[in-house]
């Protein structure tokens, strides 16, 4: 059954062997890529560790179906006149693949983002999320809600893309609003011992607290703090309660909106 | 408290209590600290717990391996000059499961309070475990459950008079040994200009017969990432 000859003098045998050595080239690929990620995970960042198991396994598994030809007798030079019609005509059909491919290509000479980044792609209203792939055709995010979002390299590569993991420090800031009649040097004070006392706001660069305008209900003061880039949500969801906390129980009130009415007649009556 | 211990015992320092009890299939743990408590159980043929002091980056969250200590007041240092000082670093403690060929940390904690901050720029600065340190011409006493020793030797190689306000340290490099007395580790600091020093541990104890502290931060890193630290944002 082996000697039967499927075309020219390539044999049932020769495409069963050829099959094998493809197989075993991308179970080695595959071994070789996992053994790469689980030796140096501690070591190369998870991104650069893709790229590097993805070359890895391209690498031995192109090198095995050119490896193969010889086998079932396929001369690449009879493909040269053909391939150029067959290049025209495939290029036409697969160009958005191509562009996505030489945007991914782009993607990671470029590295605008990294996998794990939290990154947001289109503008402001883009797809915000955590990068979970960068593929040669696309990359792939998970938002916050747990969604999964595939987003062809063509589109990243045009978009705007904010990366809010790109700098090692972010600032965020709040507005507190304090009656008039408290002291706002004394909740300067307050507010500055809070933002010491969390261990992720950092010390430098320093938080600034400052009156930032003299409302109509309140002396509004703007809190500026700097954490990791990692950790800033974190801080940004503890310090504003314990804030509001600690002014209050140092009898600093955060007033509500008010407004003083005049009525025409009492003013006449007084008049 | 530090050193090899066999279950059952009980340690109490003021608001510190650790303590481990005998169970038929290994060890209950138990730690409290202030309002924090903490509980494990261990299966495990072994009854051996090790306590020792470990690199200071892992509470509240481990997300830097450095650390920069920031000077009280500022030394002044003359071109070409060697010179060495101790200071003060704050210490966290590991209690470890000793394992036939491995030890396991079950619990990570810190007497001291903890603060970060960045070092150099945003774009390219490092964040740090900070700690603000006294300075001191010979070892000064401190209580070896909340800060180390750190004997830093300096050199000023530049031909220029350097200021130096700070020093900034890689943990992958950390090498702490320690004594019923005293925890400690030393440190160099090549100053070539000023504003460019390259600092690394040096694995020698302060004192003959201290106890080599386990590390958390993983030894194989330690060749490929380097134990040395260069200080490209100011001293």
């Amino acid at each position: 059954m082996w000697d039967r000859v499927l075309y020219q003098d390539i044999t049932l045998w020769d495409v069963f062997i050829s099959f094998i050595i493809i197989l075993v080239a991308v179970l080695i690929g595959k071994v070789l890529s996992l053994n790469i990620k689980k030796r140096f995970k501690d070591i190369i960042s998870k991104d650069r560790l893709n790229t590097i198991a993805k070359t890895v396994y391209y690498i031995i598994v192109i090198s095995s179906f050119i490896a193969v030809l010889p086998i079932l007798n396929i001369n690449l030079s009879g493909f040269m006149v053909a391939g150029g019609i067959m290049a025209i005509v495939i290029g036409f059909a697969s160009q958005s693949i191509v562009s996505n491919l030489i945007s991914g290509v782009f993607l990671t000479f470029e590295r605008p983002l990294r996998v794990d980044d939290v990154v947001s792609i289109g503008g402001p209203d883009g797809t915000l999320g955590m990068v979970e792939d960068i593929r040669i055709i696309s990359t792939s995010l998970r938002t916050f809600e747990g969604v999964y979002v595939r987003i062809p390299n063509e589109k990243v590569f045009t978009s705007n893309i904010t990366n809010f993991l790109e700098n090692v420090a972010r600032r965020f800031e709040y507005n507190v609003g304090i009656r008039y009649q408290d002291d706002a040097e004394r909740a300067y004070e307050i507010i500055n011992e809070v933002i010491e006392e969390h261990p992720l706001a950092l010390k430098n660069p320093p938080p600034q607290v400052f009156v930032e305008d003299l409302g109509s209900s309140a002396v509004n003061l703007k809190v500026r703090v700097w954490g990791p880039s990692t950790e800033w949500f974190q801080i940004r969801m503890e310090l504003l309660w314990r804030i509001k906390k600690r002014l209050e129980d140092n009898g600093i009130k955060i007033p509500f909106n008010q407004q003083e009415v005049w009525f025409m007649n009492e003013h006449e009556k007084e008049k | 408290m530090y050193g090899e211990h066999k279950a059952p015992f009980l340690f109490e320092r003021g608001p510190l209590r650790i303590s481990t009890e005998e169970t038929d299939e290994g060890i209950a743990y138990h730690r409290e600290y202030e309002d924090k408590i903490l509980d494990k159980t261990i299966f495990s043929k072994g009854k051996n717990i090790v306590i020792n002091p470990i690199e200071p980056l892992n509470t509240p969250k481990s997300i830097t391996s450095t650390l920069l200590i920031e000077l009280e007041e500022p030394i002044v240092l003359e071109p070409k000059t060697k010179r060495s000082i101790f200071l003060t670093y704050p210490l966290e403690i590991g209690v470890f499961v000793k394992g036939k060929k491995r030890h396991l940390d079950i619990d990570i904690f810190t007497l001291v309070k903890n603060k970060y901050t960045l070092y150099g720029d945003v774009k390219t600065g490092t964040i740090c475990k900070y700690w603000k340190s006294s300075l001191h011409t010979s070892v000064p006493s401190v209580d070896q459950l909340h800060e180390g020793i750190l004997n830093l030797r300096f050199y000023n190689t530049s031909d220029e008079w350097v200021e130096l306000t700070k020093t900034v340290f890689n943990a992958y490099g950390m090498v702490m040994f320690y004594d019923d007395d005293l925890v400690s580790m030393r440190g160099d600091m090549k100053i070539s200009g000023e504003d460019k020093s390259e600092t690394r541990f040096i694995s020698h104890p302060l004192r003959e017969d201290m106890n080599k502290s386990l590390e958390v931060f993983e030894k194989k890193a330690k060749h490929l990432k380097g134990a040395k630290f260069i200080m490209e944002g100011g001293i």
